[in-house]
């Protein structure tokens, strides 16, 4: 607590650090899901994919990144609401999930958002798509995000032969 | 600290180089070869072991190396026959010696009495000579294995000079000494220089252990007109006054330069006779204060220059003798210049020799696989470079592709090039084999000879490392399977000694590794049976005799009905297979009944670039390693039937191969056969699949890139590769296609 009254003196930073979350927020369709900012390495145009064989139909495949093959993953599609019929505006965001990297094909990228982890709720049980999928549910600027449980959307991928 | 964790990184590096070359040298002298050079070599490599031990205070090691030292010494100065017996004593040794180190680097400890037969031998096989020589007092007193330096001449090298110094010195007695006198004499190697060595260093360590006082021997520098560049032919004689010194302390200044010098260290009664030899005018004018500027020359250069002054002065009338002009400036001769080209040829001299001396660097392997993968990279640019050059282009530019086709020839030689760098003999790995035989013999009671053909085969270090752990499996096999006991090869006619072949080749763009045995081959009946009862094959499917010789390749298959410690938990073999497979090699059996078994492993020159055949199925590139196909057919001329439970089969060339229709299997669509193709490839142990593809684009190589790293494996895929057009292309995995039965899942 004396940390924050001595930077609240610098004017320098206006939410505790500690408690607060930055998101990378993007649309897929009407909703608005989240992840966390350190995770992202990177946000690039959407430029096909070569499919894998044998897996779910989420996984629209691999891409060429600088040399390293990574899996692409259709959230649209995670979610249970079909493939998204992909256009050169649509966006990939890579995220590190562990030790490996993989894309996530959504709509487009909306914002970066600073919440209070204080502003976290739990998801409602329910959807057992949402709940196994999501980490929470944050509220900013009365809009609803979800945020994305990635180790979760990537397990599981492989048909199993 | 990391530091330190570099060093012994090195010797453990260096010391696995040893170990291979003990093991080397010990197949030759078996073999007969009774040359000296052989004995050096094997003192020499457990020497440095017990030297870079010692640094890293490795004690059981050290002590064990240095009894087993002792014993060489013996051997080498004649004092003891090497016997077979004490062959076989030796290697046991060098096992021992390798244990040791391995646990050093492990950080774990074998136990104080590891090894004590052994050493319990070394001292019967040494004392039992020792009475006659005075050198056998000294490796008394070093029974304990105390490493420390000991009043003792300690006489490393076989010159009878030094023979006699060490007598000499030996004969005075070291007790009469006064406390804190010591008397030193050094004697250095040309070795010593040549690793970079500076006496004048270890003196000035010398000095700050107390007063010191240097005698530089001259005697043996011959006249200007014999001198060798790079003999050695200065030694020192050194009185050390200091009241805290021991001999301990005195022998770590010279630690790092044992073996390259003759040291005598033994303490000295306190205004002893001087040594007689040290009176000569020139040998008193090389005397040098302890503490020299920093700057000063070498004491015994200053001095040799000295004595070439007085050479040339007393020989310049006559013909003035060249002399290098790296001495011209410190000795000013009165005498003509010297002619210009014997300046320079000397001069030349010390210089190749530096160059000669630096014949190999150590580099980090990931550095190098940096290389290679860029290269990889660039090889695949230029190709697809190459494919972009269409009829109209090399018209118009014709200077553009003269310099594509230079490019392209710079790239393959780059390529070559750089393999070259990481290519390794096959030595490595087959030298770790003799230990392995003799250890198998032992346990099984059996008589077995290894013999290793084209032991310098080269092959990429990435597969070298892959090869291991599956000859390990493989010799194991036929030691323990093949090869039969005595008493049953005598009565089969053939020679008690079982003999398992090793051989390496290169065959094209690949390696052929081989390992024959000549004991009573595979057991078919046995085979099958247990196959039956483990439901590796169902109860009534008949094989052929080589299908029935590679189910000793199925995971979990063991004939052996008793779980021994060599083998019989059936996790051998099928290690072997998998481990082949990993690096796009394949395995072999063939066998014949009471004559032997021959296993063959087909390797890849190399895993960083794959010559492949580019397919498409659907929308997407496939492509196929070119060394698994064997043709390609049209579909409209391939003759297809259908099994009665209605499974596609190819026939060619009278035989029928099972039908995998790339489309079905990974589209999930079927397709009309017509306008497609048929590639033909081969599997493992000569099994071939026919796989359907929509269209064959061309041939090309690429760099394989895991699929494992940000995915996970995918059944029938091999791996990525990254095309020309940075699209990503899957391998084909033709064996793992054909093995495991098509699933068709409902997603």
């Amino acid at each position: 607590m004396d940390n924050l009254a001595y930077k609240d003196d610098y004017g320098t930073a206006p939410v505790n650090m500690q408690n607060s979350l930055q998101l990378i927020a993007f649309s897929i369709g009407e909703q608005t899901y989240g992840v966390e900012i350190t995770t992202v390495r990177e946000i690039r145009a959407w430029n096909g994919a070569t499919p894998l064989p044998n897996t779910r139909d989420y996984v629209r495949g691999v891409i060429n990144l600088r040399g390293t093959i990574v899996p692409i993953f259709d959230l649209r599609a995670r979610f249970g609401d079909g493939q998204t019929s992909a256009t050169k505006n649509h966006v990939v965001v890579v995220m590190s999930v562990g030790d490996k990297w993989v894309g996530m094909l959504v709509d487009a990228v909306s914002d970066i958002l600073t919440v209070s982890k204080d502003d976290i709720h739990n998801v409602p049980e329910g959807n057992s798509l949402d709940t196994e999928l999501l980490n929470g549910i944050v509220t900013y600027d009365s809009r609803m995000v979800g945020l994305i449980d990635l180790a979760a959307v990537v397990r599981g991928a492989k048909v199993e032969a | 600290m990391s530091d330190l964790d570099d060093f012994k990184a090195t010797y453990f590096d260096e010391c696995s180089e040893l170990l291979l070359e003990l093991e080397e040298q010990f197949a030759a002298i078996q073999a007969g070869d009774r040359s000296p050079d052989r004995l050096n070599a094997v003192f020499r490599a457990i020497h440095s072991i017990k030297g870079g031990g010692g640094a890293f205070g490795f004690t059981e090691l050290v002590a064990f190396a240095h009894a087993y030292e002792t014993l060489l010494d013996h051997v080498r100065d004649g004092r003891l026959q090497l016997t077979p017996s004490v062959t076989t004593l030796c290697i046991r040794a060098n096992d021992i010696v390798a244990d040791f180190v391995s646990a050093a680097k492990a950080g774990k400890s074998l136990g104080g009495n590891y090894g004590g037969v052994e050493r319990a031998q070394f001292d019967a096989l040494t004392t039992g000579h020792a009475a006659e020589t005075a050198g056998a007092a000294a490796d008394e007193s070093l029974e304990d294995f105390d490493i420390d330096f000991t009043p003792v001449a300690v006489n490393l090298d076989t010159a009878p000079a030094a023979d006699v110094a060490g007598e000499d010195s030996f004969a005075q007695p070291p007790l009469a000494a006064e406390r804190g006198h010591w008397e030193i004499h050094f004697t250095p190697h040309s070795e010593l220089y040549a690793r970079a060595n500076d006496p004048l260093l270890l003196l000035r360590e010398l000095a700050s252990l107390g007063e010191l006082n240097v005698v530089a021997k001259l005697k043996e520098i011959p006249p200007l007109a014999d001198f060798e560049p790079f003999g050695v032919y200065c030694s020192w004689e050194l009185t050390l006054v200091s009241p805290t010194a021991t001999a301990e302390t005195i022998g770590e200044v010279f630690e790092f330069v044992e073996g390259n010098c003759d040291l005598t260290i033994m303490p000295l009664a306190p205004r002893g006779a001087k040594p007689a030899e040290a009176n000569s005018l020139a040998e008193l004018a090389a005397m040098v204060t302890p503490k020299a500027d920093p700057d000063d020359a070498m004491p015994g250069f200053e001095a040799l220059a000295n004595e070439l002054k007085q050479e040339t002065v007393k020989r310049a009338p006559a013909a003035p003798p060249p002399v290098p002009k790296l001495l011209a400036g410190l000795a000013p001769v009165p005498a003509a210049a010297p002619p210009a080209e014997d300046a320079d040829d000397r001069r030349a001299g010390p210089e190749d020799r530096r160059g000669a001396g630096i014949q190999s660097i150590r580099v980090d392997l990931d550095k190098v696989d940096r290389v290679v993968n860029m290269v990889g990279e660039l090889v695949i640019t230029q190709s697809m470079l190459t494919q972009q050059m269409d009829d109209m282009l090399k018209a118009r530019y014709q200077e553009l592709v003269r310099g594509l086709e230079v490019l392209a020839q710079t790239t393959r030689g780059l390529q070559d090039a750089v393999m070259a760098i990481r290519a390794q003999p096959v030595k490595s790995v087959f030298s770790r084999m003799p230990r392995l035989v003799r250890e198998l013999a032992q346990k099984t009671g059996k008589q077995i000879r290894l013999e290793t053909i084209g032991e310098a085969t080269e092959i990429d270090k990435t597969v070298i490392e892959q090869l291991s752990d599956p000859l390990t499996h493989m010799i194991r096999n036929s030691a323990d399977h093949g090869i039969e006991t005595p008493e049953k090869r005598k009565a089969a006619g053939k020679p008690e000694i079982g003999t398992i072949r090793l051989s390496a080749e290169q065959a094209g763009g690949n390696i052929l590794i081989m390992v024959e045995d000549d004991g009573a081959g595979i057991n078919r009946e046995r085979v099958l049976e247990v196959a039956r009862q483990r439901m590796v094959i169902g109860p009534d499917q008949q094989l052929t005799e080589e299908q029935i010789d590679n189910l000793i390749f199925a995971p979990g298959f063991s004939t052996a009905s008793e779980v021994s410690d060599i083998s019989g938990r059936g996790v051998g073999m099928d290690v072997v297979l998998s481990n082949i497979k990993k690096i796009g090699g394949s395995v072999n059996v063939r066998s014949r009944t009471g004559q032997g078994t021959r296993m063959t492993l087909r390797l890849p020159l190399t895993l960083a670039v794959l010559d492949v055949m580019l397919v498409k199925v659907g929308p997407a590139p496939y492509v196929v390693p070119l060394s698994s196909i064997v043709e390609t057919i049209q579909c409209a001329r391939a003759d297809f039937g259908r099994t009665p439970s209605g499974g596609k089969v190819l026939r060619v060339r009278g035989e029928y191969v099972q039908v995998v229709d790339l489309s079905e299997r990974f589209e999930m669509s079927a397709r009309e056969m017509a306008n497609r193709f048929v590639v033909l490839c081969e599997a493992e142990g000569g099994n071939k699949v026919a796989l359907v593809v929509d269209d064959i684009i061309g041939q090309q190589q690429v760099v394989i890139k895991s699929l494992e790293e940000n995915f996970e494996h995918v059944d029938g895929i091999a791996g990525g590769t990254i095309l020309g057009d940075g699209n990503v292309a899957l391998i084909v995995d033709v064996q793992g296609l054909k093995s495991h039965e098509f699933h068709r899942n409902a997603a």
